[in-house]
Formats: C-alpha cells, structure tokens, sequence
C-alpha cells in the first residue's frame, strides 16, 4: 500500500533523523560516565528525584502507541476509543502507591522478576519471565515498526532505513549509558513532547471547524458518534487494564520505582500519568477530523500523523517529525534497558552464571542490549500486520498479572500456586478470546479470570509470607536506618 | 450447459463466460481504451463484526502511475443512491465509522485530467453486523467489576502498609528514646 507523498522533503528527513540521532548518541556518552557502577547502569544510582521521575514515566507512556494509536482507536471504535485509551493513564495512577511499597520493601531490588521469584516461587517466576519478555519484544517490534512507518509517511524515508535508524540510535545511547542515559534522554524527550503535542494542539484547534467535522463524521461514519458500538463498549474497560497489567508487570516500571528515591516513587507515576491523560484525545481528534479534512486513510495506525503533517504543512511536520521520533527514543530505550535488566538479572545471574561479579553482568547487559536490537530489527523487517494487532496480542498475557502482582505486594496470605495458575489460565482463556470475539475483550478476560483465581485460592488455601524475603540486600550494605525489619 | 462439446479436454468455455467477455469487449470498444480498475480485496463470506474495512484496489492491464480512482459506496446493489467516498490516486482506502446492514461499493480508475474515465468495475458486497449488545454491556460489567476491585485493593492495601509503616517509625523512634 502505497503512501500520499510526504509532506517533508526526503533530504530534511535525513537530516533531522541524523541530528536527532546524534544528539541522543552524545548525551547517552556524557550520563554513560555516570554509570560506573552495576547499580549506575541498572537503576540509575537509586537517586532519581521527582522533575526527572514524573518526565521519564510520562516520557516512557507516550510511546508510539499513543501517538499512533490513540489515532487510531478513535477511527477504529469512535469517541469511546478515543477515552478508553486516556483510561491507560489509570495504570500509572494505580502504580504509584505500588512504586512507594516496591521501593520499601525491596531496598535493593533490581526486576519485576525478582519480586515474582522471591515472593511465588520458580514455576510462577517461569510463567512470569515468559509473558513479559514475550510483551517486551511485541511492544519494541510495534515501536521499531513505527519508526519505520513515520518517517516513511512523514518525510518518504524508506521504511527498512527509518526503522533501522531508529533501532541503532536507541541501541547506542543505552549500550553506552544504561538508565541514566534513558531517564536523562527521557526529560528532555518528555519536555519536547509536551511542547509539540501543545503547539500541534493549538494550530489544528484554529484550522479545524468542530461543526464541519462533526457534520463529516455523521454522513461519512456515523458509527464512530454512537454510543452503542459493541466493540467499542467492550474496548473501554479492555484497554484500561491492558495498560493496568503492562505497567503493573513490566520491568519498564519496576526499575523506574528501584532508580528513584524513596519518597519520589509514588509523586512521580501520579504526575507522569497526569500530564499523559489529556494526549490521547488531543491525538484522537485529529483521527476524528480526518474526513472532514478529505484524507484518504490507508492504515488506521498511520491516521494521526498523516493527518497532522497534511493539516500542518511544512512547519508542522517538523514538529510531528520531532514528536514521533522523541516518542518512540523514550519507549525504545526504556524497553531495551529494562527488558536487558531482565535477562541480566533473572536468567543470567539466577539461572546460568550466579557468582558472576559486577564486570560480567554489565557485559552481559550490554551485550543482550545489543542482540535484543538485533532481534527487534529482524522482526521489524517482515512489517507484519498493523501495530495494534501485533501489541493487543499480548494483551490477555499482560491482563493476567495485574492480580498477581498487585495482591502479591497487599496480600501476605496470596496463595504461589494460585498466582502461577492466574497468570496461565488468565493468558490461555484470553488468548481464546482474543480469537472467538476479539482483540478488544482479551485483556478484560485475562485480568478477570486472573483476579477470580488468585482471589479463590487466597482465600481457600492461604499461605503466609514473611516480607522480609524480599530484601536481598547484602547485610554488609545495608545503611543502619534500612535493617530488616524496616519492612512492614 | 456449454456453447461447444469438449471432447478432447479443451477448457470449456461457458455461455456465461462468453456473454461476459463479448459486453467488456463492447465496453472496451464503445470507451475507447478508458482505463479499468478491480478490487484486490477479497469480498467476505461472512458478515464483518466491526465497523471499519480495508478495502484495496488495483488498475488493470493499461496501469498507469499517474491514474486517479473514484470509489463510490451505495445502500443497494442497483447503486440508485450512490455516494463518492474517494476520489485520487491512492490504492487503498480504510473505511471507518459503518453503521450496521448492506454496503456496496465500486471503483473505477479514470485519466489525471479526468477526461477520460473507465467502467464501473463489479459490486463489492459487505454486510456489517455487531456483536451482541448483551455480550459488550456483560463484558463492560466484568471490566467494571475487575477495576474497581482492584481500586480497592491497591487503596486498601497501600493505606494499610502506610499505617504500618508509620506505627514502625514511631516505634523505633521511641525505642532509641531522646538524643
């Protein structure tokens, strides 16, 4: 399918991805000096405050998906897609308390890996690992693939060559330095964002007449003004806790609440989720107004930059160009840090090398960040299906650790068995779903089914749990006011 | 029913066929070498759960880059009330927004200038039809359900750990007694 020709000359394109990508590079170089340390490189030192904790969780949320499909759930399900993905914002409300408990009860955590081993066991600890690297790799594929897309439509770069760029730029500047350099990249990538998404906000408000686009709307899709669409029904309360179960499981926000100070954690994630909850409807208008515009919309994922660019000319394209490539900086980086943090932690360390010392293990993060690259770009190349396809299949995965995690940070008596049996039952039953009604009930069925197992079992065979278990801080590291016991 | 017996196993041609081949012909003839255009996408079997549809076109043998299509999308087979949904160079169009029943559509490709247009090509038939209201309205119940109950949980459960939390701080504040 080919593409209206771009707004942006092809040589500018370049130009900017170049500058871009320099820039990240450089910055990644200079905070990759920080990192001296496993703890540097890993979490960022544990001293992340709050102006750089709330950018970098905003940063990180306003991923590709919100920039592009936001748009696209409100082509696809109407003004109930465009507020069942503002509803996303709930995952990082819910996960701010969640962030201050993680952070007192695991001093010296390093993964969401860690408390899924400590506090269930192995077998729950396997299911776990296999959902959230299996998500992890979903969520970076959509991300490298619109990369490509973007520049594609924006500025007629090929897409293999945008996509790969992209890829590279983000691969290089965490290779070099590790957290730090992705919560740095991430505040100014955030501040960017906000000034784009403002400044597009403001020149589509006064070039877009409400009246013409509703008058579109009604004679050309009138099924994305009904209240009563089935799907989109069904979408509202899915998509908020597909958002619910990616923040809640995903070592993206694990290692953000290990990397930020005490008392920030929980500020920083309600912050973050403030300022990214009025973005998808400002993003989603844009999709909406598309008909009255005269757009031909050719891939539903492509509708809101496609639509800015024509609606803003060159100036405007600068700017999407701008925003969409911070968007998709921020949530590459984060994902290639956190998920390498994964790999490094709970497979290398606990399973295959465990008295590896701290040169080893930032060697081996380095070089997973580099293959996990690798692997997305080769994935990237088929451009297999739209991005909403390829992410909402790891949807009822993501559904089903919701309870889990959250009842296993609350709870002391959640049964391990129950939570391993949640989180495979939940992903099973709304894998099902996902093929017999739709993309749009399986988070939803996941995370219920989830809920109810971990809820029976919790409440038939409880199991006690000393939280203590879950601070593995060497006794000879541990500062005198953070000695065992400081767990409640 | 064929117009010519086939006895040493040459592809029949059916009387169908034949009448359908003689009109383009006729067509062909009549709008002297007007470009054509057919639908890519397949026609569904069945009726289509969800309000929006991809639908892809293509231009026939006498394909030219710089050739312009014309979509037109109607109630009715007979096209009594046609509507243009598209009009441009584009190969593809991503429907939105369609209300339930019958919709057909049909493409044609003309010359830049529009000088010259091509034949309407055959009807593309789909039927939208929704899922189940009972099913959506008891799916957004179950979400309610999960979401509160875990608004709950976190609330409950955070406030609880802060309690703790600070009945901890007091208490070893009052064990190490005054400074």
């Amino acid at each position: 399918m080919d593409y209206q020709s771009a707004v942006l000359p092809q040589n500018l394109g370049y130009f900017l991805l170049v500058l871009f990508g320099i820039i990240w590079i450089l910055l990644g170089l200079y905070w990759g000096r920080k990192a001296k340390s496993l703890d540097g490189f890993m979490v960022a030192g544990r001293n992340v405050g709050l102006a750089l904790g709330a950018a970098t969780a905003m940063a990180t949320w306003v991923t590709s998906n919100t920039t592009m499909l936001a748009p696209q759930f409100a082509l696809q399900l109407g003004i109930w897609g465009m507020i069942a993905y503002s509803t996303a914002s709930f995952g990082l409300f819910f996960f701010a308390p969640m962030a201050r408990r993680i952070r007192r009860l695991m001093p010296s955590g390093y993964t969401s890996g860690d408390f899924i081993r400590l506090r269930y066991g192995k077998p729950a600890w396997v299911v776990f690992l296999v959902i959230s690297l299996f998500y992890s790799l979903t969520w970076m594929i959509s991300m490298g693939m619109a990369g490509g897309l973007v520049l594609l439509a924006v500025a007629g770069i090929p897409y293999e060559t945008g996509m790969t760029a992209i890829l590279l730029v983000c691969v290089l500047y965490t290779l070099f330095g590790g957290l730090y350099a992705v919560i740095g990249t991430d505040f100014i990538q955030s501040i960017l964002i906000l000034v784009g998404v403002v400044v597009v906000g403001a020149v589509i408000y006064t070039r877009i007449d409400f009246e013409t686009t509703y008058a579109a709307v009604a004679v050309d899709q009138p099924a994305l003004l009904m209240v009563l669409v089935p799907a989109a029904i069904m979408a509202f309360f899915n998509n908020m806790l597909f958002g619910m179960g990616e923040i809640f499981h995903n070592n993206v926000w694990w290692s953000r609440a290990f990397a930020m100070r005490r008392n920030v954690a929980g500020k920083a994630y309600w912050l973050g989720g403030l300022f990214w909850l009025p973005i998808p409807v400002a993003v989603g208008f844009i999709a909406l107004a598309s008909a009255s515009l005269g757009i031909n919309v050719i891939r539903p994922d492509m509708v809101g930059p496609v639509a800015a660019t024509q609606v803003l000319g060159f100036a405007g394209a600068i700017v999407v160009f701008i925003v969409i490539f911070c968007s998709l900086a921020s949530s590459i980086d984060s994902l290639l840090a956190a998920t390498s943090d994964l790999l490094t932690e709970d497979v290398y360390r606990k399973a295959i090398n465990p008295g590896a010392n701290e040169a080893t293990l930032r060697r081996t993060n380095q070089l997973i960040i580099g293959l996990l690259g690798l692997v997305t770009w080769l994935i990237c190349r088929l451009n297999i299906g739209t991005l909403a396809e390829i992410l909402f299949f790891a949807g009822p995965l993501v559904g089903s650790t919701i309870w889990p995690v959250a009842a296993g940070l609350f709870w002391k008596r959640t049964n391990p068995t129950g939570a391993f049996a949640a989180m495979l039952l939940g992903s099973l039953i709304g894998l099902i779903c996902y093929f017999q009604i739709g993309w749009y009930t399986a988070s939803l069925v996941g995370a219920a089914v989830s809920m109810v197992i971990v809820i029976t079992t919790t409440l038939l065979w409880p199991r006690d749990f000393d939280w203590k278990t879950l601070d593995e801080t060497p006794p000879d590291a541990m500062e005198p006011s953070t000695q065992k016991g400081a767990s409640s | 029913m064929f117009l010519f017996s086939n006895p040493a196993g040459i592809p029949r041609v059916s009387s169908f066929s034949f009448v359908t081949t003689l009109v383009w012909l006729t067509t062909a003839v009549f709008l002297g070498g007007a470009p054509t255009a057919t639908f890519v996408t397949p026609e569904p079997h069945a009726p289509v759960a969800s309000s929006h549809f991809s639908l892809e076109w293509t231009a026939g043998a006498d394909d030219d880059e710089e050739l312009h299509f014309e979509l037109r999308q109607s109630g009715g087979p007979d096209f009594a009330d046609p509507r243009v949904r598209y009009e441009g160079p584009d190969r593809a169009t991503f429907l939105a927004g369609l209300p339930e029943g019958d919709h057909y559509f049909q493409i044609r490709a003309k010359t830049p200038d529009a000088d010259s247009a091509g034949p309407w090509s055959d009807s593309f038939h789909l039927t939208i039809q929704y899922q189940s209201l009972t099913l959506a309205w008891f799916l957004f119940g179950v979400g309610a359900v999960v979401f509160l109950a875990t608004l709950v949980l976190v609330v409950a459960g955070s406030t609880k750990a802060r309690r703790e939390e600070k009945a901890e701080t007091t208490e070893r504040g009052a064990f190490s007694g005054p400074s």
